[in-house]
């Protein structure tokens, strides 16, 4: 276990309900509330990683949130040499939301998921970026 | 009974009749068949603006004008001419208002589509935005519960608590119950039981009820009240919820603290009430949204993007209308007008 999970979502049990169902699959999950902590931790994130890029992140993020919604700070760091795995979750899907993701090469797991669905969809992504 | 029209317009004829009659005796000139033969029937199709029975109207009018004057008359060929005269006068004019009636009539009909149209789009555009709104916000708790049920329903071993997970689902679904309340609210229009109110006591009970969050915002609410009592048939509560609306939104503008000021004021029959901020202000192209629904600049948990919506709609259903003017980095005035009862 050497990957770090990123949880972006306001709702507090929705972190808690994502944190309790995969931190057994991380080495460690980092929980964030709003737009602006998520691009703070990139950012903290990649200066940590030095010259490379970070590659031992996987980030579960939320559409919807306050000051920057989570894809507007995804789309700030997108890199298309060098994709970071992303599940973006969210409760309303529409085109505008699915085109973006799959722009950033993202997945898009749809809200409610169930536990089940959630540690299949994230497992497979996180198994992506290892490989 | 006779109604006043007909009343007036048998008054008038008789006194047209009687003033012809003395003008032809007086002048010895045949103006009653003017009228009769050229101002009559032009006047008639005008009147009935070129439709068939006006033209037939018109006819007839001229047809019996020129009897009158074949009878005391010899037929001549001036009459013939001046008969064929006016039948082709009238034909011009019915016919070039049949057209002009046609074409603002079409005018008329793809105005009212075109509106109609607009109204449909408005109202899916509302519908649109209620259903991404409460999916948006009913979708992460709901969410939340159907997780935490598979953590109660998986290996006892391996679960939180059970009172966490009991306080878990509780809290999701007083965040459904508030949400749903909201939109309910913001359904109601009408019904709500009006009576006289002093919108004075109202908007008093208001900056009463918000002074002390005022205060912890750093903000000084003052309140400039008419003189007079402003009575106005309402539902105190719900007006004072609009208020209460309007200087939360004038609180929450001024992150740094400032003045808030309402005003109340009666003119020419319309009560007034004026919420003024010094806070950011709003962009202009948000201006015209701010009373949508679920439409929000504030973060999210903050605020349903509800409030200025429901107010709109109580505003409404008392007869009156909300005005905001606002310039961004000075302030905000919304003024919320109602109409008075004597």
């Amino acid at each position: 276990v050497t990957q770090r999970l990123i949880i972006a979502d306001d709702s507090a049990d929705m972190r808690w309900l994502v944190r309790s169902t995969l931190q057994p699959e991380f080495r460690d999950v980092i929980e964030i509330a709003d737009g602006r902590q998520l691009f703070a931790c990139l950012l903290r994130a990649t200066l940590a990683a030095g010259p490379r890029s970070p590659d031992d992140l996987v980030l579960v993020v939320d559409v919807r949130m306050p000051v920057y919604s989570g894809l507007e700070v995804l789309d700030a760091w997108h890199d298309a040499e060098h994709p970071i795995p992303i599940v973006v979750i969210t409760s309303f899907p529409d085109d505008a939301v699915r085109t973006e993701v799959e722009r950033l090469g993202a997945v898009l797991l749809p809200k409610p998921f169930s536990r089940a669905t959630l540690q299949r969809v994230v497992g497979d992504v996180a198994r992506r970026a290892r490989s | 009974m006779m109604d006043w029209f007909t009343r007036w317009a048998v008054w008038l004829s008789l006194a047209l009749t009687i003033a012809l009659g003395v003008a032809d005796y007086a002048t010895g000139l045949e103006i009653t068949f003017f009228v009769f033969t050229q101002v009559f029937p032009i006047g008639l199709a005008v009147w009935f603006g070129g439709r068939l029975h006006g033209a037939l109207l018109a006819a007839l009018a001229t047809a019996l004008g020129t009897a009158a004057y074949v009878h005391g008359h010899a037929f001549g060929a001036e009459t013939v001419a001046n008969v064929i005269g006016t039948f082709g006068t009238l034909l011009i004019i019915v016919w070039t208002l049949g057209l002009l009636r046609d074409q603002v009539e079409r005018e008329r009909r793809a105005r009212r589509i075109a509106i109609e149209q607009l109204r449909h789009a408005e109202r899916l555009n509302v519908i649109g935005a209620l259903a991404a709104g409460v999916a948006h916000e009913l979708g992460t708790p709901l969410n939340v519960i159907s997780g935490t049920a598979e953590m109660l329903e998986g290996d006892a071993q391996h679960r939180p608590p059970l009172d966490r997970l009991a306080h878990v689902i509780l809290a999701q679904t007083e965040k459904i119950n508030a949400i749903v309340r909201h939109l309910l609210d913001f359904g109601r229009r009408g019904g709500a039981s009006k009576t006289l109110v002093d919108l004075n006591q109202v908007a008093a009970s208001t900056v009463e009820l918000l002074a002390s969050a005022a205060r912890r915002a750093n903000v000084t609410i003052t309140l400039d009240a008419a003189i007079a009592p402003i009575r106005t048939q309402a539902n105190g509560a719900e007006i004072e919820q609009v208020l209460s609306n309007l200087v939360l939104n004038g609180i929450q503008a001024m992150p740094r603290g400032g003045g808030l000021r309402v005003t109340t004021r009666a003119t020419n029959g319309l009560a007034c009430v004026t919420v003024e901020d010094e806070g950011i202000g709003i962009a202009k192209a948000d201006l015209e949204r701010i009373f949508d629904p679920f439409f929000t600049t504030k973060g999210i948990g903050q605020g349903t993007g509800l409030g200025l919506s429901v107010s709109h709609g109580i505003v409404a259903d008392h007869g009156g209308a909300i005005d905001v003017r606002s310039e961004v980095g000075h302030g905000t005035t919304f003024a919320v007008m109602l109409p008075i009862t004597s």
